[in-house]
């Protein structure tokens, strides 16, 4: 998987009256990310894979509708400029997981995700990884 | 890597120093090279000799001889000391090869299990014609007249272009022309044979009007691992190839692309060992030099990635969001917009490994018919290909089920399937590497990280095999559905 690098017109960022800039681009953006290493820690019985490539992000409001290679949606909720998190249940297996999600720049994110499985609950299945910007639609 | 392709280029250097094109004489009998550049052998064959040179597209020599069967010719380098031999199949030959000594035999890689069949007497009805044979013509000239009969005064009845590959039902008796099996035309098709390339054994072939040949003819077809046709190396069920010809067909007045394909896939196939050396790069063909055929074909697409290969799932490739929308138009998905972009004959279908991910929320089977569906309504002809997975990854039932439902789209909609799981389970590993990012799906590499020698210990590596069979994938839908 080749990172690819953004386009001179990177997506715009909203500017908020006072404090901070928010790098969340105002329209629909594409990202990718890499294979992320699952880092278990406690006692596991198997390791758990999420999905890379291309991850699809909308915000409206305080929300970050993320859209990852599956047919279900994520909605995270804002908790601090450029900061999204989220926190339920898992689309891809049986278990509870949370997210947070940090915008870097315009060009960049990073993903915190921490999953337990219901069959699995002395294990906690961390990734963390980095995405890249692609495109806005 | 870099040692391989320091060699070639020192070797490349050395031959442009002391080799030059040798003009054809009139009287001799020359051997021009069609291919962009092919190794001169030690003998007539790919096993247990050596590389002694390499030839070069547009260069022409003398052949002072040949194997009994024609299938390799020992030509004259000028001063290059010892033998050195080339497979017909990389040039064209100028003149009367069986006026040229038969000095050895050829390689022995044709069938000797199978039976062999005595060429027989024209049989009753269908005009008097010959059954076709299994050796075939392909024309190597821009374009050319067939005709009513084995010569220039004969009736023009039908072009044939370059490229095109025929069946032979009969030669003359001198074997400068071959009459073809000509779009189940009843009448006698006849063209040149120094018009094309023959592939297989001329002299086996009957000559009309003669008794049963003494010579029996050998089946032409070499047998590839495993013990497949090389007709057919992939094994693709007969009814998926007749339906990939009227796909085909479609994709013509469509005005799909001959000579592309495009691919559909994720990681496994956005990789710089997958493919792309075809392109210009230094690969070994090993034992499976008839692969040559599809590379000069398909030349132009190998290093092409295209827009329906980043990281998809079978959903996420049919779905408008994540095409780029600097090269594809809104509405399009990205395979769809692949399809406008490249216009290609043939797409290989490699997805499937984000799917396993995802399997409990998104199933595979709707989409991966979306992906079949779309090529066939563009007349592209989709290659199905399974998904090779390391046995012990806890994903691995979820693996088998997205391999079920590629089998099962396959079957249901009858296109070709490329079953690489299963070819892969001979492989170290099923042809997965254990890589500390991802033990699960990634294609394991040889130790040096060469994906483009077809020759154990590199066959072993999943890249390699990937490569192999891609190949070949392309190679059985040239012979069997772009050149009918």
């Amino acid at each position: 998987m080749t990172p690819t690098n953004p386009p001179p017109t990177a997506p715009p960022a909203t500017n908020t009256p006072s404090g901070p800039v928010s790098f969340v681009p105002a329209r629909q953006s594409v990202w990718e990310v890499p294979v992320a290493t699952d880092n278990m820690v406690g006692i596991c019985a198997s390791s758990l894979s999420v999905p890379y490539g291309l991850i699809a992000i909308t915000q409206e409001g305080n929300t970050l509708t993320f859209r990852d290679q599956g047919v279900g949606t994520y909605t995270f909720q804002q908790s601090a400029t450029n900061i999204y998190r989220y926190s339920g249940r898992s689309n891809i297996a049986a278990g509870n997981l949370d997210m947070t999600l940090t915008f870097l720049s315009s060009e960049s994110w990073v993903m915190h995700a921490v999953t337990v499985l219901d069959d699995d609950a002395t294990c906690q299945h961390i990734h963390d990884y980095t995405a890249v910007f692609k495109w806005v639609r | 890597m870099f040692t391989l392709r320091a060699r070639s280029v020192a070797l490349v250097a050395i031959l442009f120093l002391t080799l030059a094109p040798l003009a054809a004489s009139a009287e001799s009998v020359t051997f021009t090279i069609a291919v962009k550049s092919v190794f001169g052998r030690s003998g007539p064959g790919f096993t247990g000799t050596t590389r002694l040179a390499s030839l070069f597209t547009g260069q022409a020599f003398p052949v002072t001889g040949r194997t009994t069967d024609s299938s390799w010719v020992h030509i004259d380098l000028g001063g290059w000391p010892g033998e050195v031999w080339v497979l017909v199949d990389y040039g064209t030959v100028k003149g009367d090869l069986s006026a040229v000594p038969a000095v050895a035999e050829a390689e022995t890689t044709s069938s000797t299990s199978a039976s062999t069949t005595t060429t027989t007497a024209p049989p009753p009805g269908n005009g008097g014609l010959l059954p076709p044979t299994k050796v075939k013509i392909t024309i190597g000239a821009k374009a050319i007249y067939v005709r009513s009969g084995p010569s220039t005064d004969a009736t023009p009845i039908a072009s044939a272009f370059k490229g095109q590959t025929f069946f032979i039902r009969a030669r003359n008796a001198d074997a400068t022309w071959v009459q073809l099996d000509f779009a189940g035309a009843k009448a006698e098709a006849w063209v040149r044979v120094d018009t094309g390339t023959i592939t297989g054994r001329l002299e086996g072939v009957p000559v009309p009007g003669t008794q049963p040949a003494a010579l029996a003819e050998t089946p032409v077809t070499t047998l590839a691992p495993g013990g497949s046709d090389t007709d057919n190396p992939l094994g693709f069920s007969a009814s998926a190839l007749a339906n990939a010809r009227a796909i085909a067909r479609t994709g013509r007045r469509l005005g799909v692309n001959a000579r592309a394909f495009s691919r559909v896939g994720d990681s496994n196939s956005e990789s710089s060992s997958f493919l792309a050396d075809f392109d210009g790069g230094v690969f070994d063909l090993g034992g499976f030099g008839y692969l040559q055929s599809a590379v000069n074909q398909f030349s132009g697409s190998f290093r092409r990635t295209g827009a329906a290969v980043q990281g998809f799932t079978s959903w996420g490739v049919t779905n408008p969001v994540y095409a780029d929308p600097r090269l594809c138009r809104s509405t399009e998905s990205a395979l769809v917009c692949e399809l406008r972009l490249q216009k290609p004959v043939v797409v290989l279908v490699m997805i499937g490994t984000n799917d396993v991910w995802v399997q409990g929320s998104t199933p595979s089977e709707p989409y991966l018919r979306q992906i079949v569906q779309n090529c066939i309504d563009r007349g592209a002809v989709p290659v199905m290909s399974t998904l090779a997975w390391n046995p012990k990854s806890s994903y691995y039932p979820a693996a088998l089920a997205v391999n079920d439902a590629i089998r099962k789209v396959a079957k249901d909609m009858n296109v070709p399937l490329w079953d690489f799981y299963q070819s892969a389970q001979s492989l170290p590993g099923q042809g997965i590497g254990d890589y500390s990012w991802d033990p699960h799906a990634h294609l394991s590499s040889e130790p040096g990280g060469q994906a483009y020698i077809f020759r154990d210990p590199f066959l072993q590596a999943g890249l390699t095999r990937h490569n192999l069979e891609a190949l070949q994938a392309l190679y059985t839908i040239w012979l069997n559905v772009i050149a009918q």
